[in-house]
C-alpha cells in the first residue's frame, strides 16, 4: 500500500488539522498569520500534485487514477481554495468569527473535492463527495449570528443530504446489477447488462445518480436551494460553492457519466443536452428579476452550469476539453466577482444592486474590475468567458449538436440584460450622499490581482490552458 | 412454507411496525425506543442472511452507540413531547397544501422499485456464504478500500469540528 500517490491530499488534510492546533497557540491578534499557513499548505499540495505521475496509473488498490484529468482537477480545486483563503481572512475576522476553524474546514472540503476528482471507484468517489459536502454545509452556515447564514446552511444541508442519499441509492442499485464498484468495471458490466436486456434497475440507478449529481451542481430543476445558499453564505463561501463544490460535481459527472455510461447505447447525451438548455434558460431568465447581487450571481452560476453541461452532453474529447477550459475560466471570473462583492461588504456596503450606485466614482478600481468579471461571465471578446463559450460552441457544432450552440448563443443574449443593469448602476447612477471611500487589505488585493490577470490571460492567450484541458480530456476512458 | 420464511416474515413485520411507530409516536422518547427496535430488527435480518459481522456491527453501533447519542440529544434538548405538533397523517392528507403529494410520490416510488426489482434477473454470487464473514469484510477494508476508510476518518473529524463550530456558546472562549 503506497500512500505516496495521495501526497497532495495528505498535505492539505494535515494543514487543516495543524490550523486547529495553531488556533490554540497563536495569540488572537496574530491570527492573520493562519491565512499564510493555509496558503503555504495549498501551494505545497499543488507542488506535490505536480510531481505525481500522470500516466493513467491506478493506485491504492485501484481506488484512484493518476491521469492528466486528476492533475487538472487537483490544481483547479487548489487554486479555488487558495483564492477563497485569500479573500476570507479579512471577511471572517471582520465578522468576529474564528478564522482557524473556517480555514481548516476549507482545507477539508478541498481535500474531499480532490479525492472525488481522482477516484476510479464509486466508494472513494462518494466518500470524497461527502467530505466536501459536510464541510461545505458548515461553511455555508458559518456566520451563525446571522439568520440568513443559518438559513443558507440549513437549506444547503437538507438539499445536499437528500441529493447524497439519492446518489447513494442509485450507486447501490448499479452495484446490485453489476456487482462492481470500480468505474471501468461498472462500464464493462453495464454494456453486458444492456445486451442481455436486464437494464431496468441499471437505468433507474443511473437516473438516480444523475439526479443526485444534478442537485449537487444545482442544475434545473434541482437548483432551488442555490439562491438562498449563495445569498446567506459568507461571500467567500458563495465563491467556494460555485467554483469548488460545483466543479467537484462536474468532475463526478465526467467520471461517472462520461466514463461509466459512455459506452452505453442510447440517447442519454440528448437528455443531458435538454437538461443543459433548461438549466441555462431558467438560470438566465430568473436572474433578470434579481435585486440582490449575490442572488443574481447565484442564478448566473446556474446558467453557467447549463453551459458546462452542454459540453458534457456532446461528450466528445473536444467537448470535455471545452468543459475543463470553461471551469478554469469560471474559476477566475466568478471568484473575481465574489471578491469584489466581499471587499465592498467588508467596507460596510450592502449587497443590493442599488447599493452599487456610483461605484465608478467612489472606487474606480473595483468598479473596473467588476465590469471586467461581468464582461467575462457574459462572454465579451478578450476575456476568459469568451474563449470558454467559443470552445463550447465549437465542440457542440463539431459534435453534431448544433442546437446546443444555438441555445448558448441565445442565452448569452438574454444575460446581457442583467449584467448591463449592474454596469449601468455602477457607472451611470448618481453617487449616494453618505458614501464612504473603500479600503482594501493586502490579501484581498492579491486575490483581485490573481483573478483579474487570470480572466484576461485566459481571454488573450488561452493556448496554454487549452493545451492542458485538451491533454486532460484525451484518454479519460 | 419453510420455517426460515416464517421467521423472515415475522421479523420483517416487526421491523416495519417499529419503523412506522418511529414516525407516528407522540412521545419522542417512544420514537427513540422504536428506532432501537428497528435497528435490532435489521440486525436480525442480517443474521438471517448469514452476515454475522454486519449484524454484530449493526447491533453495537446503531442499536447501541447511535441510540445512546439519540438519548443524549433528547436529554439536552428542551422538547420532550412532539404532542400536538405532529398532525395525524390523515389530517396531513387533507391539508390544502398538496398534502397528498408525499403519499402519491412515495407509493409511486415503491411500485416502480418493486416492478423493476422483479423485472431484473439479479446476478447471484457463485461462492457459498462464508462461515465467518468478518475476514471478508476486514481484508478489503484495510487493503483495497484503505483510502476511503482513511478519508472517512477525516470526514468524521470535519463533522466533529463543524458541530462544535455551529453550536459552541460564544462566552465559552
Amino acid at each position: 500500500m503506497n500512500f505516496g500517490t495521495v501526497w497532495p491530499e495528505i498535505i492539505l488534510a494535515a494543514v487543516g488539522m495543524a490550523l486547529i492546533l495553531l488556533d490554540v497557540i497563536v495569540p488572537k491578534q496574530r491570527q492573520r498569520a493562519l491565512g499564510l499557513v493555509a496558503v503555504l499548505g495549498m501551494v505545497g499540495s499543488g507542488v506535490a500534485a505536480a510531481f505525481e505521475p500522470r500516466n493513467g496509473a491506478l493506485a491504492l488498490g485501484g481506488m484512484i487514477i493518476l491521469d492528466p484529468l486528476s492533475l487538472f482537477f487537483r490544481l483547479l480545486f487548489l487554486a479555488g481554495a487558495l483564492l477563497v483563503t485569500l479573500f476570507s481572512v479579512d471577511y471572517i475576522r471582520g465578522k468576529g468569527r474564528d478564522l482557524a476553524e473556517f480555514l481548516a474546514l476549507v482545507c477539508f472540503a478541498t481535500t474531499g473535492a480532490m479525492i472525488l476528482a481522482i477516484s476510479w471507484n464509486v466508494v472513494s468517489l462518494f466518500v470524497g463527495l461527502e467530505l466536501l459536502s459536510i464541510s461545505a454545509y458548515v461553511l455555508a452556515g458559518f456566520l451563525r449570528d446571522e439568520p440568513k447564514s443559518n438559513e443558507a446552511g440549513l437549506k444547503y444541508f437538507l438539499n445536499g443530504a437528500l441529493a447524497s442519499s439519492v446518489l447513494l441509492f442509485g450507486l447501490s442499485l448499479v452495484y446490485g446489477v453489476t456487482g462492481q464498484t470500480g468505474i471501468p468495471e461498472i462500464a464493462k458490466a453495464l454494456v453486458t447488462a444492456q445486451t442481455q436486456g436486464y437494464s431496468t434497475v441499471a437505468l433507474m440507478g443511473l437516473g438516480m445518480v444523475l439526479v443526485g449529481l444534478g442537485f449537487k451542481i444545482a442544475a434545473v430543476p434541482f437548483h432551488l436551494w442555490a439562491p438562498d445558499a449563495y445569498e446567506g453564505s459568507p461571500t467567500p463561501i458563495a465563491g467556494f460553492l460555485s467554483v469548488v463544490a460545483e466543479g467537484a460535481g462536474i468532475a463526478a459527472i465526467i467520471r461517472l457519466v462520461s466514463v461509466a455510461m459512455g459506452p452505453l447505447e442510447g440517447s442519454w447525451g440528448v437528455w443531458l443536452g435538454a437538461l443543459s438548455i433548461l438549466t441555462m434558460t431558467v438560470g438566465n431568465v430568473t436572474a433578470l428579476w434579481q435585486k440582490n447581487i449575490k442572488r443574481m450571481l447565484a442564478y448566473s452560476s446556474v446558467a453557467q452550469v447549463g453551459y458546462i453541461l452542454a459540453g458534457l452532453a456532446v461528450g466528445t474529447t473536444a467537448g470535455i476539453g471545452a468543459v475543463l477550459f470553461y471551469l478554469a475560466a469560471y474559476l477566475f471570473m466568478t471568484m473575481g466577482a465574489f471578491t469584489v462583492i466581499a471587499s465592498l461588504s467588508s467596507a460596510g456596503q450592502g449587497n443590493e444592486i442599488s447599493d452599487y450606485a456610483g461605484l465608478g466614482v467612489r472606487s474606480p478600481i473595483l468598479a473596473v474590475l467588476l465590469t471586467i468579471f461581468m464582461a467575462s461571465l457574459l462572454g465579451i471578446p478578450a476575456t476568459a468567458g469568451f474563449m470558454g463559450k467559443l470552445s463550447l460552441i465549437g465542440a457542440a457544432v463539431h459534435g453534431g449538436m448544433a442546437w446546443l450552440a444555438v441555445g448558448i448563443a441565445v442565452n448569452s443574449a438574454i444575460s446581457v440584460a442583467y449584467y448591463w443593469l449592474v454596469a449601468r448602476t455602477m457607472w451611470l447612477d448618481p453617487v449616494p450622499e453618505k458614501a464612504e471611500p473603500i479600503r482594501r487589505s493586502a490579501e484581498l488585493g492579491a486575490a483581485l490581482v490573481v483573478t483579474t490577470v487570470g480572466t484576461l490571460f485566459l481571454g488573450i492567450l488561452p493556448q496554454v490552458v487549452f493545451f492542458f484541458a485538451n491533454w486532460a480530456s484525451v484518454g479519460i476512458r | 412454507m419453510t420455517s426460515t420464511l416464517v421467521i423472515f416474515i415475522v421479523l420483517s413485520l416487526l421491523t416495519l411496525y417499529a419503523a412506522y411507530r418511529v414516525a407516528t409516536a407522540h412521545l419522542i422518547t417512544h420514537a427513540a425506543l422504536f428506532l432501537a427496535g428497528t435497528f435490532a430488527g435489521v440486525a436480525a435480518l442480517f443474521f438471517m442472511l448469514q452476515a454475522d459481522f454486519l449484524a454484530a456491527v449493526q447491533l453495537l453501533l446503531y442499536a447501541g452507540a447511535v441510540m445512546a447519542v439519540v438519548v443524549f440529544a433528547i436529554m439536552l434538548s428542551q422538547m420532550r413531547e412532539a404532542g400536538d405538533h405532529v398532525p395525524r397523517w390523515v389530517d396531513a392528507l387533507r391539508s390544502p397544501f398538496f398534502g397528498f403529494l408525499p403519499l402519491i410520490s412515495s407509493v409511486a416510488l415503491f411500485v416502480i422499485l418493486l416492478i423493476s426489482y422483479l423485472d431484473t434477473p439479479w446476478p447471484s454470487s457463485a461462492t457459498a456464504a462464508a462461515v465467518n464473514s468478518t475476514r471478508y469484510v476486514a481484508v478489503p477494508l484495510f487493503q483495497s478500500y484503505a483510502l476511503p476508510f482513511e478519508v472517512a476518518s477525516v470526514l468524521l473529524l470535519a463533522a466533529l469540528i463543524g458541530a462544535i463550530v455551529l453550536t459552541r456558546r460564544e462566552d465559552d472562549r
